[in-house]
């Protein structure tokens, strides 16, 4: 199911109103068949996949509890069968294809297939959410969960399953156990999200898209369009996305339940550390507590640390999906990371360029980021290197002139995701707080209408449900 | 002991939260003026928007149509949408034709509700007969009303092609809509607003012209102040405008510079299967029973074209077996209740490599397409078709 439909509004508005009558066990049973529709709206038969797993790893943190001997073996069976789901449903097309390509370099015979596998929604999120439970009770950070109901409702919980946040079981399950009260305000701020939510995706990110493809569809676009291009999907992206997690949180909120922030204005990032400490945030801890850290972090010597990042990043990337110009994303950012540390080192003591103003290094950030995107969208590695040989010189006058049409009209559709930080932490602080949340009422309005008038009424899927 | 069930965190060190767990933090007491300001959030919602642009919801009629006819008085008048626009270059054809005139009405992925109704109130209001009118379609869109009349520029499109309340294109309509139609439709009529957003898009695009054309912002913040009066310079803008956007579309955006399109690109409109696709059973609930009554009622000479898809290397279309029933069976009818019908299907022209994607013809092809149209149809042109 999908959230800008009239399936969702119909479901949602009855999830609310049966949801608050019940008491709080019927609450978490209801929210269970609710995850559990959803999910299962479209395609019944990814909830077999679902249940599997939710099955294998709620079992596997009892015994793990249990069995302190085999707990070992026990995470082994559990990650190998996690990792197992996403490899055979992500990424078998993409291994066989390079394995054929290898072994046809060396003339040998190929493998031969005939399956189709269709990608179920959300399987990377929710995977990675259980690997994390399963991964932090073998840890010892918790003990684990003896209630399958309450496990079942971790993995499932709706409004995060298909495209995160990527939730802790410290901060989610703790959450869906304790009992939830009704609050006015958590209501208002639900929808406030929601509806700054469904701006981001139905205004900015869709009414973007036409745009990002069209220039995408060219074979051999002018330099500056597809500049406009890259910039273009970098609000797309951010916009699909973050409006997306946002949804999440609000509908979460509806429900008394508070979702991890996912991005924090990652455009005002002054360099690559502090980007992955704004955009996905979920993911880049992830990937920080599961595998950069266990690998040996930054406390080792600068080879090991340079591995460190490139294997994580390598995986980040590879994560997003099966095809090299997200691994090549992924290592560009790596990349990105490890020439910062390596800037850093080479320029203690001297203030140069970190006297640089702030502003300055948040565009160069932002072009980085930029150029990453461009990466990230071009799926035709050919043609990705043919992108970065053009050159503005080979542009005419008329050229300049679409490109600069092209990007008022995504700037002006952009603008808002810029002054969002302005006002969420310059104006609206300035409120006492009662006065805040009218303010915040107002503004709400405004959007559902703005929405309403300018939404785009081309369906575009969100962007990480592919993921 | 085993631990109950609840996890419980043996570190502090715990991702990006907060240091407290949310689930544990005491929540806010409820106050009253809490309770007040999500009252004044919600009916804010339901209330404000819903008030504002009504005017949408009877927007003025559009006479273009009307005014085009009775200015050039047309031989011959064709309706359509992108099917016809991209096929009929009537410069060409009133060469071919000894200097008739003709003249196209079409809009973007419209069907027969517009048609329908640029008949009953542009084409008869005229006074005006052409010798033929000819409506160019494809597969089963004259028996599919609802296809394209959910969206805000469609409907809009729509409520300005109609003179007041019509009836009959409603209750066709009411017919094909599902549960979530339905929604959606009273969703527009709560909200019309959304009806207004073409025009919010034309506003935000004159922005992005600022730049490119230089006095434009100023000519277009004159135009929202309300002045009366269209100075000859806007005019002079809007045509610049609308020059730029064409380049835009098709030097930028030729289809020649685009990436090869796989043959699923610009499916098939109709989804064929081979349980009963009937023509007969689809009829009552269409609109084209009142097309023809209009038809032999004003006299309007109408021929029906059906445009074929981009066919296979061999040239030949595989039309599935109930597609290929429906046809004949729509063919007969029309016949038999006086208007013309062509299938082009079976024709070889034009070939695979005359389209840019599964349905349109490439502007190159156009004049050929126009000369290929009137040697298909000599009949209705020499006059020796009825």
């Amino acid at each position: 199911m999908i959230f800008h439909s009239i399936d969702f509004l119909i479901f949602l508005i009855i999830v609310f109103m049966v949801y608050w009558q019940l008491p709080n066990n019927g609450q978490k049973v209801f929210l269970l068949l609710a995850g559990y529709i959803f999910y299962g709206y479209v395609h019944p038969w990814f909830l077999i996949l679902l249940l599997a797993s939710t099955g294998t790893d709620f079992f596997a943190g009892l015994a793990i509890s249990r069995y302190n001997h085999w707990k070992r073996a026990i995470l082994f069976v559990s990650l190998s069968f996690n990792l197992g789901l996403l490899s055979v449903f992500k990424y078998f097309g993409f291994f066989t294809q390079n394995i054929n390509w290898l072994l046809n370099v060396f003339d040998l015979p190929t493998v031969q297939y005939a399956i189709m596998v269709t990608l179920p929604v959300g399987i990377s999120f929710y995977t990675f959410q259980s690997i994390s439970y399963t991964i932090d009770v073998y840890r010892g950070r918790i003990v684990s969960c003896r209630n399958p109901l309450h496990f079942a409702l971790y993995t499932s919980f709706f409004p995060q399953m298909v495209a995160g946040p990527i939730e802790r079981a410290q901060a989610l399950l703790t959450q869906l156990e304790s009992r939830r009260r009704f609050s006015p305000r958590q209501i208002q701020d639900g929808l406030f999200l929601i509806i700054w939510g469904f701006f981001k995706k139905l205004v900015i990110a869709d009414n973007v898209a036409p745009i990002v493809n069209n220039i995408f569809q060219l074979q051999s676009p002018p330099f500056f369009v597809l500049w406009v291009g890259a910039f273009a999907f970098t609000i797309q992206v951010y916009a699909d996305f973050s409006g997306y997690t946002d949804i999440a949180r609000g509908t979460a909120r509806l429900l008394g339940i508070e979702l991890t922030i996912n991005f924090n204005h990652p455009f005002l990032a002054h360099s690559p550390p502090d980007f992955w400490r704004r955009w996905h945030i979920s993911l880049s801890q992830w990937i920080r507590d599961y595998l950069y850290i266990p690998l040996g972090g930054s406390l080792c010597s600068p080879q090991r640390y340079f591995f460190n990042i490139m294997v994580t990043f390598f995986l980040c990337g590879l994560w997003h999906g099966a095809s090299w110009n997200y691994i090549l994303w992924g290592l560009y950012h790596g990349l990105l990371i490890t020439g910062h540390r390596l800037m850093s080192v080479l320029f203690t003591g001297i203030a140069w360029p970190w006297r640089m103003p702030l502003a300055l290094k948040r565009l160069f950030m932002f072009l980085f980021a930029m150029i990453g995107f461009l990466i990230f969208r071009e799926t035709d590695i050919a043609h990705l290197m043919r992108d970065f040989s053009l050159s503005p010189l080979n542009d005419s006058f008329q050229e300049r002139q679409y490109a600069l049409f092209l990007f008022v009209k995504v700037a002006t559709y952009g603008l808002p995701l810029w002054l969002h930080p302005f006002f969420a932490q310059k104006i609206v602080p300035c409120f006492k707080e009662n006065r805040r949340q009218l303010l915040k009422s107002v503004i709400a309005v405004l959007l559902f209408t703005t929405t309403l008038l300018l939404r785009s009424h081309v369906t575009v899927d969100f962007i990480y449900f592919q993921f | 002991m085993i631990p109950p069930s609840t996890p419980q965190t043996m570190t502090s060190k715990v991702s990006n939260h907060s240091k407290e767990t949310p689930g544990a933090r005491k929540h806010p007491d409820v106050t009253l003026l809490d309770r007040w300001i999500l009252g004044i959030l919600v009916v804010g919602l339901l209330v404000i928007p819903a008030l504002t642009g009504r005017d949408a919801i009877h927007p003025p009629y559009d006479e273009s149509r009307l005014i085009a006819i009775r200015e050039v008085s047309p031989d011959y008048l064709f309706l359509g949408n992108s099917m016809l626009a991209s096929r009929i270059d009537h410069r060409a054809l009133s060469q071919r034709l000894g200097g008739a005139k003709s003249v196209s009405f079409t809009l973007g992925g419209v069907f027969s509700p517009h048609w329908y109704l640029w008949l009953k109130n542009d084409v008869i209001p005229s006074g005006i007969r052409p010798r033929r009118v000819f409506i160019f379609f494809r597969e089963d869109d004259l028996t599919s009303p609802y296809r394209s009349v959910s969206q805000p520029d469609d409907i809009k499109n729509l409520l300005r092609a109609s003179r007041g309340k019509e009836e009959e294109l409603e209750r066709v309509l009411a017919q094909h809509r599902d549960f979530k139609e339905a929604i959606e439709h009273i969703l527009m009529q709560i909200y019309p607003i959304q009806l207004k957003h073409s025009d919010m898009s034309w506003l935000l695009d004159s922005w992005a012209f600022v730049p490119i054309l230089p006095g434009y912002g100023k000519a277009v913040l004159a135009r929202m102040i309300g002045e009366k009066e269209t100075p000859q310079q806007y005019q002079r803008f809007l045509e610049a405008r609308r020059r730029f956007k064409e380049d835009l579309r098709y030097r930028l955006f030729k289809p020649s510079e685009l990436r090869p399109m796989n043959s699923e690109s610009g499916t098939r409109g109709v989804k064929v299967t081979e349980e009963p696709f009937n023509f007969y059973s689809r009829l009552p609930n269409s609109l084209l029973p009142e097309m023809i009554r209009l038809n032999r009622q004003h006299h309007l000479n109408l021929v029906f074209f059906m445009v074929k898809p981009r066919p296979g290397g061999d040239g030949t279309i595989q039309q599935p077996k109930a597609l290929a029933a429906y046809t004949k069976d729509l063919k007969q009818w029309l016949e038999d209740n006086g208007a013309g019908f062509y299938d082009s299907n079976p024709d070889l022209f034009p070939g695979p490599d005359d389209y840019y994607d599964q349905w349109h013809v490439r502007d190159e092809v156009k004049e050929k397409f126009t000369q290929y149209f009137i040697d298909s149809l000599p009949g209705y042109f020499n006059g020796s078709t009825p």
